[in-house]
């Protein structure tokens, strides 16, 4: 704590440009996380308050934002923690029935998958696929979406995930294999042409 | 078991494959299915393929490139003047 106003004001407007030079990159990892402005904001500032506190422990080993993004991922986890204490089971019966609804009585594809073209590095470089794809993540219900951010985009091991959610890994596979479907589905609808007319 | 593997199950198993290493009963029925199934071919190329661009996207990501800024000028200022506040009582 400093006493002498001039200098704690210089102190002041160093954090907050230092916060601005950030604020984008965590926001926007944040947000594509949780998919939700108001949670987003709270774990950016939460991420800056503890960044400050722990600033001594920074190394230079990575690079500043590495590191903010490092914490951001700490809380990020903690969010979805206090999260999958709320989310029930309550939509378990519908998701069953949508699953079943993809496909017909015998277990086939019902529509059946179409042939997607597209290099994956090219494709990452499209902003408009990054749309489409944040947009079909946003349409994912809470408790899949969850468990396929976790895996998929902090990519943490299916253990991990299961003890933060609290969840069996049974469990785990059903929400992954859920929410995957549901990507599928949505990406091909909304970027992927189908190209080929089954004749069956 | 072998031979009635339907595509809603193999698509299970596709799924989990990306994820836990399978059992051999598991992997010899899925080996079958997919053999014989075009459309779970696909699906199952689309897995992989969905997991290779996230990789990049999540990499970048997390070297601090947004892709976007999500936030508009109006919010981020707000947010900006909050994170001040609380890291002033903080300092």
């Amino acid at each position: 704590m400093d006493t002498d106003p001039d200098k704690r004001k210089r102190a002041e407007m160093r954090l907050i440009a230092w916060a601005d030079k950030h604020l984008d990159a965590l926001y926007g990892y944040a947000f594509q996380r949780v998919r939700h402005a108001q949670t987003a904001e709270d774990l950016v500032q939460e991420t800056f308050l503890a960044a400050i506190q722990n600033y001594r422990k920074f190394k230079g080993r990575s690079s500043e934002v590495t590191w903010l993004i490092g914490i951001l991922r700490h809380k990020i986890a903690d969010h979805f923690r206090c999260q999958a204490a709320l989310s029930g089971e309550k939509e378990q019966a519908e998701e069953d029935e949508r699953v079943a609804a993809r496909f017909n009585d015998r277990g086939g594809w019902a529509p059946k998958p179409g042939v997607w073209e597209g290099d994956p590095a090219q494709l990452a470089e499209k902003e408009e696929f990054w749309d489409t794809l944040k947009n079909c993540l946003g349409a994912l219900p809470e408790p899949l979406a969850h468990a396929f951010v976790m895996r998929e985009m902090e990519e943490q091991d299916p253990d991990e995930v299961c003890r933060t959610l609290e969840i069996s890994s049974s469990n785990l596979w059903v929400r992954l294999h859920r929410a995957r479907l549901r990507l599928r589905d949505c990406l091909e609808s909304n970027w992927f042409v189908f190209r080929e007319k089954d004749p069956k | 078991m072998l031979f009635t593997l339907s595509c809603r199950l193999a698509s299970q198993l596709l799924s989990k494959a990306q994820d836990t290493q399978l059992t051999l009963t598991e992997r010899a029925a899925l080996r079958l299915h997919l053999l014989i199934c075009r459309s779970c071919r696909r699906f199952n190329r689309q897995l992989i393929l969905l997991r290779q661009i996230l990789r990049v996207l999540v990499a970048r990501a997390r070297a601090g490139h947004a892709l976007e800024t999500p936030l508009p000028a109006g919010q981020r200022r707000q947010l900006l003047q909050r994170i001040g506040r609380a890291m002033r009582k903080n300092i």
